[in-house]
């Protein structure tokens, strides 16, 4: 008991035994920036990622006791990072009600104009609860105007629910006039998935039949606990993947306009499906900016023309399984779910529940990051097959993890929300001689200076 | 409380020792002077103990000495004070004495004999050695406010006595207790951390090189080394279990424990020779945190270093954001 109370505490210090450094491999290039401990505990779908118009990120992670945080980082001028983690007062989330998903997204593409929708539960009785969807916006927004997190927070447009939710998640659907649209995405105890849309005329979103836009979700075998939709650059397919409850994972590619499914494959486990994942090595899966691979193809699904798209997109699916063995099937629009590649020892650490796909190593491929109830980050990396590279053990259960650039330097920071509360992870400043043996920093900075030259005359295809 | 002392090796119980009396402060250094280390106790109605450690290994603490000194004991220092290559113990009490003991030992008996005794202005908070300029041991004596008195010892009996105040900007209420700690870094500066949360840098005797204003009241500081370049820094904890690492610079790094304190110290007491931090809970609990590492005190982003370099000077902050991301995320990699 004692030993496990020294390790607790030396844990939660955000310090790095030394130990376990000699374990550390791929995550060694991390150091610790900053650990905020959390009042109560989220859960897997309070994470949320902002991506603001200038670059930088702020973080939203809601915890069970009706509060959001937002994780960010302040300049100080020069080159100097302030971390800072503040309560976002969020309104209509009434007293002992709970947080149970949330998700945002930005209706605007040059400017600050999010969407942030949080799911609650408030429980009545022991046989009954309330549950509703809470849709924030800014109702006046000037052109230029900034992210003000505590103007969107006090604008509420309030749904009830029929049905516990699960995750809320966002995509687009098409009109007929080629827009894009924005669409809530909430899976419900009721094995259903449900459609929210914006009804402009009188500022309020409402529940919309979802057997036409997504047929996909009409014959769910149970709750789905994490779903996964991409788009292809022409907007004229997407490909739509989901996990259920008991064990079945899909993948299916699904026409655009008309609805029509044009592949389906089916897995079965029997363990819950935690997380699935569609990526893809293309670096422009890596940034969500689907677009510069816009024109190529993906007209007609023939077997010749289908093989010429995947030469650019090869789509994986990461399929992540609570107690077995968790895997990706690789390139899953050529292969269905045959070419399936495990991620050794995923099963070895309780369940994993989290999983976060990211170029952490900067070697130009992403990495597969799994969060586990036994408290590991587990870092897996692909070489023909996948294979364990790293790992990390934090405090507690990992509920959530994000790479993503909150200082807004253009160098990302790994963010792991645990049970307690939210480690945010830096790599290890560049220039530091002490830490040059570090492969990737050293490996940027030689980079830096080799390029500098040639750079110059390209730079502006850089910042164009 | 009880007189109850525990000595852990690592992380393993080494010895247990009670039925001390009520223990006002603990102290370890050869004040013997016979080579190996002693384990001095002395409790608040003044009984003081000497355990002796050998250095043999394996074998445990043995009772070598016991005397009475006076009552009321706030702290107690060991070391060469005079420079005679000779051990010292330093008490001060809560009435404001300083004691400078040594050990005599003749054929017939042997003891600790008070060879200087000296009066301090106010309540004493703490007591440290630290060196001056020379190399040369001196007392450190925390002062209420912003004081504290450094106490120099030419030859056996005359001390020389320094009262410092702190210039300051600020007017402090005078009566808040604080506690010194000398030659902190490399520059041997004096820190005094205040009962109200207040940490004094102090450079020279009495000049203010920084403060820092501390949330809470912090009741008990102690120097330590968390930072991979081996430098000093100070740990200040307050009653509510946060503890502030503080560097020379003034950069604050905060670790809240989750449990609130009764006492604290800190050193290099981890099993690889590593900082340890050490608290006692109300709850009768001793939580130790030891191999605390902080690698950088300060958040630094890319743009600390580009923007002090002068081939990059030409580009906003905007443009080398980009450079970054490109070089670090879509340059092409060779494998």
């Amino acid at each position: 008991m004692q030993q496990k109370l020294l390790w607790f505490h030396v844990t939660y210090l955000r310090v790095q035994p030394l130990l376990l450094e000699l374990f550390l491999r791929k995550m060694n290039s991390f150091q610790d920036a900053h650990y905020y401990n959390l009042p109560s505990q989220g859960n897997v779908y309070t994470y949320v990622n902002l991506s603001l118009t200038n670059g930088t990120n702020k973080v939203l992670f809601g915890i069970l006791k009706r509060k959001v945080f937002c994780c960010e980082f302040t300049n100080d001028g020069g080159g100097g990072l302030i971390p800072v983690v503040k309560e976002v007062p969020f309104t209509y989330i009434p007293a002992g009600a709970e947080i149970i998903s949330m998700d945002a997204f930005n209706r605007s593409s040059n400017r600050d104009n999010f969407i942030i929708g949080i799911s609650i539960i408030k429980v009545t009785s022991e046989q009954s609860a309330e549950t509703y969807l809470n849709v924030y916006t800014e109702q006046d927004i000037d052109e230029n105007a900034s992210l003000n997190l505590e103007s969107i927070a006090q604008n509420c447009l309030m749904l009830e629910l029929a049905f516990t939710p699960y995750q809320l998640y966002h995509t687009y659907v098409i009109n007929q006039d080629n827009s894009k649209e924005v669409v809530w995405l909430l899976s419900g105890s009721d094995v259903k998935v449900h459609l929210f849309r914006e009804d402009p005329q009188n500022h309020a979103y409402c529940e919309t039949e979802i057997e036409e836009i997504f047929p996909e979700f009409n014959a769910i075998p149970s709750i789905i606990l994490w779903m996964d939709i991409k788009h292809t650059p022409d907007l004229k397919r997407r490909l739509t993947a989901y996990g259920c409850e008991c064990g079945v994972s899909k993948i299916m590619v699904v026409d655009s306009f008309t609805g029509d499914t044009l592949q389906e494959f089916t897995e079965y486990y029997d363990a819950p499906v935690t997380r699935v994942g569609l990526f893809s090595f293309s670096k422009v899966v890596e940034t969500q900016n689907l677009d510069m691979l816009s024109g190529r193809g993906w007209s007609k699904l023939e077997v010749t023309e289908r093989k010429k798209i995947n030469e650019w997109t090869p789509w994986h699916l990461l399929v992540v399984n609570a107690l077995r063995v968790s895997a990706v099937f690789m390139d899953v629009v050529e292969n269905g779910l045959k070419k399936k590649l495990l991620l050794p020892d995923s099963d070895k650490f309780d369940a994993a529940i989290t999983s976060c796909i990211a170029d952490i190593d900067m070697d130009g491929k992403p990495e597969i990051l799994l969060g586990t109830f036994s408290q590991m980050t587990l870092v897996y990396k692909y070489d023909g097959k996948w294979r364990l590279s790293g790992s990390r053990k934090f405090s507690h259960a990992v509920h959530s993890i994000g790479y993503t650039d909150l200082s807004g330097d253009g160098a990302k920071e790994l963010i792991v929300a645990t049970m307690s509360g939210i480690h945010i992870l830096q790599h290890n400043p560049l220039m530091n001689e002490a830490f040059s043996n570090n492969l990737s920093t050293a490996v940027w900075y030689l980079k830096l200076l080799q390029l500098l030259k040639p750079l110059m005359i390209s730079l502006s295809s850089v910042f164009s | 409380m009880n007189g109850g002392l525990a000595v852990f090796k690592g992380e393993e119980l080494w010895q247990s020792i009670s039925n001390l009396g009520t223990i006002a402060a603990i102290g370890v250094g050869d004040v013997m002077n016979c080579g190996s280390n002693a384990v001095i106790i002395i409790t608040i109605d003044g009984h003081c103990y000497v355990y002796l450690c050998l250095n043999n290994a394996g074998e445990k603490l043995r009772l070598v000495h016991k005397q009475l000194v006076p009552a009321n004991t706030k702290g107690l220092a060991i070391g060469d004070v005079l420079g005679d290559g000779q051990t010292y113990m330093v008490l001060g009490f809560t009435d404001r004495i300083i004691c400078l003991y040594k050990w005599i030992q003749n054929p017939t008996e042997a003891s600790l004999v008070c060879l200087n005794k000296s009066e301090c202005t106010s309540q004493i908070g703490s007591v440290c050695l630290g060196k001056d300029a020379l190399g040369k041991n001196i007392i450190y004596v925390a002062q209420p406010g912003q004081n504290y008195l450094t106490m120099e010892f030419s030859d056996k009996e005359k001390a020389l006595v320094e009262y410092h105040m702190v210039n300051t900007i600020k007017s402090k209420d005078s009566s808040i207790s604080s506690q010194v700690l000398a030659s902190v870094g490399k520059n041997g500066t004096t820190v005094l951390t205040l009962l109200d949360g207040t940490v004094l840098y102090v450079e020279g005797d009495t000049d203010i090189k920084w403060t820092v204003e501390l949330e809470q009241q912090t009741f008990k500081s102690a120097k330590v080394n968390v930072s991979p370049d081996g430098a000093e820094q100070v740990a200040a904890a307050a009653w509510s279990g946060h503890t502030f690492i503080i560097d020379t610079e003034g950069h604050v790094v905060l670790f809240e424990l989750g449990v609130p304190i009764l006492g604290f110290t800190a050193g290099i007491y981890g099993p690889r020779g590593t900082t340890a931090l050490v608290y006692v809970t109300f709850d009768n609990k001793i939580i130790i945190c030891y191999d605390v590492l902080i690698e950088n005190f300060v958040l630094q982003s890319p743009y600390a270093f580009q923007s002090q370099d002068p081939q990059l000077a030409n580009y906003s902050r905007k443009e080398l954001k980009k450079l970054t991301q490109y070089l670090l995320y879509d340059y092409p990699k060779r494998h």
